[in-house]
């Protein structure tokens, strides 16, 4: 059987397993439904105070158990955003307006086989590896919405792929194979965003830079991958292998000249291999987390003054935390984290990149909450400050304040977000049956 | 009450007694230690079952109820489920001998927590899934007393390993069963954190249990906690259904 063969089966599979699992809750035996609410306004705090977010979200899941064997989950997310249609003079004839004001995602949705200790899971589903906080470092295998530069739930902004999860949990240890037949890759801001990662340098005003968002290649081949843990005296660890394709692209940049002149960059996608490990350990209350990813030839962007172009590097990622004990119910934790690159000729990034974070949180009397996560760039000084107070108003919802603000020299890796800066409330409710 | 914490205790291997202790000092402590057993096999039962906790924390005039499934298997394996309130549904809390994990559906992911974690709240999640201090303790019988109304036997229990939550505890058993009437959780100096009042016995799988604990802050005696146990059911829960990679299920 050929591989295209075997892929296209595979695709078909996760379709009819969808349909599958939408037709069988109708005669499930057993099923249950969340049905979430919410809403986010948000302020620019830096220059002018105007909309920076006004955001209402719906979700639906729903959950069929048929037996102990079989079980399936449907789940779907829809988001409107009102703030780049109220902000034309900020927004308007931007890609954020014309994409991002309207959203529609799955979430989790596949159908479930378990028996004894054997676990599979065929359709739409996150695969969490990792044990740091924040950025994704061995979280690798489901791409990202970027969008708003990662703030907000880290599930909302992992975005949901159709795979073959299989696994096998024992005791104390579990291995897991994955297959994905259709590559999917992380969501980047658009032109005109507020979180703008486009890295091309600088160009003349007068130049524009247009991202392709239809490119010719298309990456279609399949990923694979495994991920074994296991849990012993205290220690939890793991190690995993990821052969895919890059989630983020390099871009291939060409001039234009019809209609007028302008840059056009395509997005492309590169194979990528990666492979890592983690370790977890609780010492008499202090817990460490770490993790390390080696990607290997990992493709960027380069500029050499006059051409942008692309190269090849081996990249290693670590990261090491420190939560410390409870003290009057305060929790306060700290992680270093480093990003080293092997060929630094020409890149469009510094080749060692680090960040120490800092975490301090309580819960206090009746659910109040309260949290805050500074991280630093050391290798440029820029900062993003985020915290935020919640507090439930009934069983079912909880309001929130909070602010994430961006601070740094222009062109640094949280400096550039600086007008980005907001401040926020946010409404969530959640009904269950 | 937002956070139970698992608090008490795992177990380790009973401790060979020193040979330097007396004779006299060793029957005393194995009497003690068999009205501990005893008294845990009233509040717990070891076979995999599943229950619910529903827990009301009071402080002056105004009262937060949180509702748990609970499933244990033997005295080193629960899992936590809160039901409510339903916008904390979703959240589990796995404990595995000393080792304790958190999965929480905004993460997604079984997160690791330190074992001090079974301290930030009024009740311990010990005090919902591992009530088991014969592992825990040593004990010694310090006397006979009238508490709650009962004829009971005092009990001095010490920890045998730094793990354990509470580092001593004053425990009347009733005299007639050994069944717990009253606990007074201190500190290493002595000084009491918390008072356990046990009531409520029902039967089920020919198994006397006591379903409903009163918790009392003994530095705030407006703060209370009650537990009432409900809905007993034997499961067949193999163990990989308490691997933090089944969190997520």
């Amino acid at each position: 059987m050929s591989l295209s063969l075997t892929k296209n089966l595979l695709t078909t599979s996760f379709l009819v397993g969808v349909i599958l699992s939408f037709s069988i809750q109708v005669v499930a035996a057993k099923y249950s439904y969340d049905l979430g609410y919410d809403f986010r306004y948000g302020v620019h705090t830096v220059g002018r105070a105007d909309t920076a977010t006004h955001r209402h979200t719906i979700e639906y899941d729903q959950k069929a158990e048929y037996n102990n064997q079989w079980s399936s989950i449907l789940g779907v997310r829809a988001e409107v955003e009102a703030a780049y249609a109220a902000a034309p003079d900020r927004y308007a004839n931007t890609d954020v307006l014309k994409y991002e004001s309207q959203n529609f995602f799955p979430k989790d949705n596949y159908i479930q086989y378990k028996d004894g200790r054997f676990r599979a899971r065929a359709g739409y589903q996150q695969i969490v590896w990792g044990e740091a906080f924040g950025l994704y470092y061995a979280d690798i295998v489901n791409p990202k919405d970027y969008r708003n530069a990662g703030l907000g739930d880290l599930s909302r902004n992992r975005l949901d792929s159709p795979l073959v999860n299989l696994q096998w949990i024992n005791s104390n240890s579990s291995w897991q194979a994955l297959y994905i037949p259709k590559p999917m890759f992380s969501l980047l801001p658009s032109t005109g965003s507020d979180f703008n990662l486009f890295q091309l340098p600088a160009t003349a005003p007068a130049i524009p830079v247009t991202i392709d968002r239809n490119p010719d290649k298309i990456p279609s081949q399949g990923e694979y991958g495994f991920r074994y843990s296991q849990q012993i005296n205290g220690f939890d660890f793991s190690l995993f292998y990821l052969n895919y394709y890059d989630r983020t692209p390099v871009y291939q940049v060409s001039t234009l000249f019809v209609p007028a002149l302008s840059l056009k960059a395509t997005p492309d996608y590169k194979r990528l291999q990666s492979a890592g490990a983690t370790v977890t350990v609780d010492f008499d209350g202090f817990l460490v987390r770490s993790e390390l990813v080696q990607h290997l030839n990992r493709e960027y962007n380069t500029y050499n003054g006059t051409t942008v172009s692309s190269d090849k590097s081996d990249e290693l990622v670590y990261v090491v935390g420190l939560d410390l004990p409870p003290s009057d119910k305060w929790q306060v934790g700290f992680q270093y984290s480093e990003s080293r690159l092997k060929n630094a000729s020409w890149l469009l990034r510094k080749s060692t990149q680090s960040t120490i974070a800092g975490h301090i949180g309580k819960t206090f009397r009746n659910d109040i909450a309260f949290d805050s996560i500074m991280t630093y760039y050391t290798s440029d000084s820029s900062q993003l400050l985020q915290a935020s107070i919640s507090t439930p108003l009934s069983s079912q919802s909880e309001v929130a304040i909070g602010v994430d603000r961006f601070d740094g020299d222009t062109g640094t890796e949280l400096g550039r977000f600086k007008n980005a800066s907001r401040a926020w409330v946010s409404f969530k409710t959640l009904l269950k049956k | 009450m937002k956070h139970f914490i698992f608090s008490i205790l795992f177990s380790v291997p009973v401790a060979l007694l020193s040979a330097t202790l007396t004779f006299a000092n060793i029957s005393v402590a194995q009497t003690g230690n068999e009205m501990v057993s005893k008294s845990d096999s009233m509040r717990f039962i070891e076979d995999p079952l599943s229950f619910s906790v529903e827990v009301q924390d009071i402080k002056g005039s105004s009262t937060q109820k949180t509702k748990y499934k609970v499933f244990t298997k033997g005295k080193k394996l629960s899992r936590v489920e809160t039901i409510f309130p339903e916008r904390q549904a979703g959240r589990k809390m796995l404990m595995k001998d000393d080792d304790l994990w958190l999965f929480t559906p905004d993460i997604k992911r079984p997160t690791r927590v330190s074992m001090q974690q079974r301290l930030t709240g009024e009740v311990a999640n010990g005090d919902i899934v591992r009530t088991n201090f014969a592992d825990d303790y040593d004990a010694i019988i310090k006397g006979e007393e009238k508490v709650e109304g009962q004829d009971t036997v005092h009990l001095y229990l010490k920890q045998k390993r730094p793990e354990v939550t509470y580092p001593a505890i004053d425990f009347w058993v009733s005299k007639k069963e050994y069944a717990p009437v009253r606990a007074d959780f201190k500190t290493a100096g002595g000084k009491s954190l918390k008072v356990a009042v046990y009531t409520d016995p029902k039967m089920f799988f020919g198994h006397k249990i006591y379903t409903k604990i009163e918790i009392t802050n003994a530095l705030n005696k407006t703060q209370k906690s009650i537990l009432n146990f409900s809905g007993y059911k034997k499961e067949s829960l193999d163990e990989s259904f308490f691997n933090k990679e089944s969190l997520n299920n």
